[in-house]
This record gives C-alpha cells, sequence and structure tokens, in this order.
C-alpha cells in the first residue's frame, strides 16, 4: 500500500499496455489501408471514359452514314454519304411533321450501332431535342439510359435548325457497369 | 524461468503490433509507388496519343485511309522516355471494321501499363467520312 506493486499486479499492467499499443497499431494499420484505398479510387475515377465526350460527339457526327437506305414509305433515299449530323437534323425534322419514328427504325439501328463502336466501352444515349420556348423537348433517343444518380459524362452540339427552333444533340456517356444500376 | 513465460503474452501483443505496423507500411509505400508510376505512364500515353493523331492527320485536311495505313510513325516510337516501351494501333471502326497499322516493340512481363485512345475522322473510298480508332499502350521496358 506504499507504493509498491505486487509482482502478478505489474504483470496485468504490463499486458494491459501491450494490449493498448496492439490496439493503437491496429488503428494505424485501418487508417493507412483507407487511404490507399480512397487513392485507387480517386485513380479509377481519374480513368473516366476513354476519349473525351465532346472529342466523341464530334467525330460521330462528322462521320458518314456508311450504307445505303431506301425509305420506302416517305420516298426517301439516303446514299450511305450523309453526315450523321445532317442526317438526324433530318430525321428529327420528319419526325416533327408527323411521321412516324418506326418508319426511320433501320437507319436509327445503324446509327446506334455506330455509336456504340465510337463510345465502346461505355454504354452511351444520344438525345435529339428541340428548343420550345425556354425549355428543350426531346424528339428522339437513340441507345441505352444510362441508370437513375449514375456518374455519367455527356456533350452537347447543336445540329441545326428545324422548323425556326434550334436542335441541340446530346451525348450522355457512362461507363458499362454503372448503365446496369450496378456499383451505384 | 516463471518471469519468462508470464512475460510472454505481452511480448507476442507487442510484436503482433510492430509487424502489422511495418507490413502495413511497407505495402502502402508499394501501393503509393505503383499508383505513381502508373500516373506516369498515362501521362505519357495520353502525350503519345495526342502526337500521333496530330501526324497522321498532317497538314489538318481529313486524311484518307491510304495514308493513315501507310504513316510512318517511328519518329514517335524513338522519341519516348528511357525506359518506356509502347504499343501503337490504328483502327477504322466505321464504316468497316479494320486494322490499319501497328507499330510497336516486342517486350515481356508487363507489371504496370497505361492505355488512351482517341478518335478523329478519315476518308474512305466512296466519298465516305469514316472514324478512326488510336489506341497507344505504354509499359515499362524489361530491356
Amino acid at each position: 500500500m506504499c507504493g509498491s506493486l505486487r509482482s502478478d499486479e505489474r504483470a496485468q499492467l504490463a499486458l494491459m499496455d501491450a494490449m493498448v499499443f496492439f490496439a493503437v497499431s491496429m488503428v494505424i494499420c485501418g487508417t493507412l489501408m483507407s487511404y490507399v484505398v480512397s487513392n485507387a479510387g480517386d485513380h479509377y475515377e481519374a480513368v473516366g471514359t476513354g476519349a473525351d465526350t465532346d472529342e466523341s460527339l464530334a467525330v460521330f457526327l462528322e462521320s458518314s452514314l456508311g450504307e445505303g437506305f431506301v425509305l420506302d414509305g416517305l420516298g426517301l433515299e439516303l446514299t450511305g454519304r450523309e453526315q450523321l449530323g445532317e442526317t438526324l437534323l433530318l430525321i428529327s425534322a420528319m419526325v416533327l411533321q408527323g411521321h412516324p419514328s418506326e418508319v426511320f427504325e433501320p437507319v436509327l439501328l445503324h446509327i446506334e450501332e455506330v455509336l456504340v463502336r465510337v463510345c465502346d466501352p461505355c454504354a452511351a444515349l444520344l438525345r435529339v431535342s428541340l428548343a420550345e420556348g425556354v425549355e428543350w423537348v426531346t424528339v428522339m433517343e437513340i441507345g441505352q439510359e444510362p441508370a437513375e444518380n449514375a456518374d455519367t459524362d455527356s456533350a452537347s452540339q447543336n445540329l441545326g435548325m428545324c422548323e425556326g427552333a434550334p436542335v441541340m444533340v446530346t451525348l450522355i456517356l457512362c461507363p458499362a457497369l454503372l448503365s446496369h444500376g450496378l456499383f451505384v | 524461468m516463471g518471469g519468462f513465460f508470464e512475460d510472454l503474452p505481452v511480448l507476442a501483443f507487442v510484436l503482433a503490433g510492430v509487424m502489422s505496423v511495418a507490413g502495413t507500411a511497407c505495402w502502402t509505400s508499394g501501393q503509393l509507388s505503383e499508383t505513381d508510376d502508373s500516373d506516369a505512364l498515362g501521362q505519357s500515353a495520353a502525350r503519345l496519343v495526342a502526337d500521333v493523331v496530330v501526324d497522321l492527320r498532317g497538314d489538318g485536311a481529313l486524311p484518307s485511309v491510304e495514308a493513315v495505313r501507310s504513316a510512318n510513325l517511328s519518329l514517335r516510337l524513338a522519341g519516348l522516355p528511357e525506359g518506356l516501351a509502347c504499343l501503337i494501333s490504328v483502327w477504322c471502326i466505321h464504316p468497316d471494321l479494320e486494322s490499319l497499322l501497328v507499330v510497336g516493340e516486342a517486350d515481356s512481363d508487363l507489371e504496370v501499363a497505361r492505355s488512351e485512345r482517341a478518335l478523329m475522322n478519315a476518308s474512305c473510298e466512296g466519298g465516305v467520312v469514316g472514324i478512326l480508332e488510336v489506341r497507344v499502350l505504354v509499359w515499362e521496358s524489361q530491356k
């Protein structure tokens, strides 16, 4: 009772100190590992979607349709040399004039194939919109809609005028797994 | 002798703590070093793919697929920083899917590599404007 400790009490205190030391070292290990894991996550995000979305959209719209189509119901023939941007504007104008979009299905399926090749490995959605006052109204969509709250990247470009209103095309890219709702 | 055995649990806890911290520190430094290497490779790949696209575009006009097929990219390979190797491939992805050009070095045992891609237009047969994809893979050379 005068300050000296018995042998077993000293041993217990030493064991307690060692356990505290072990617990602190575990905390340090956990902190280091979480730091590395968070860095790896940033690195994954930095990898992004490969080619730049603006560049992908510009190259896509500049390229030709590449395949000829004859749309019997409309008396319309596409030679395959038309730019994809021009073709999308033409189809949008005809849809707005009241032609059913099913008539253009072979052309739209071909455009979707080209879109998939350009945007691989990401899932892509191409949205053509028409300005109505201050709002943009969707005329048509080609491709795969990304999952809600998925991390996406997008770029827009003006296609031209249709019935006196500007038409805009927007490319929305999403990593393929996120488009199916995984990891969200 | 009894004191030694009494201290064994203490020794075990201390040793386990020290070894855990040391092991995690080694692993962390290895991972961070690998990330730094990967970032440097990524920058080299991004620069290389941009340079290759500039080379293929030439004077700014739309290049033809034939001109791309016969392009000489050996200068780009020679201009890589010391200790790096690369593989450059150019593909036509629209209207037809075909390989146009592959340039690179054969190397072995890739550990860390980074890739980049870029898209560009080119004129194909029949007045069609096609889409080319330039792919670049850069890694640390083992030579």
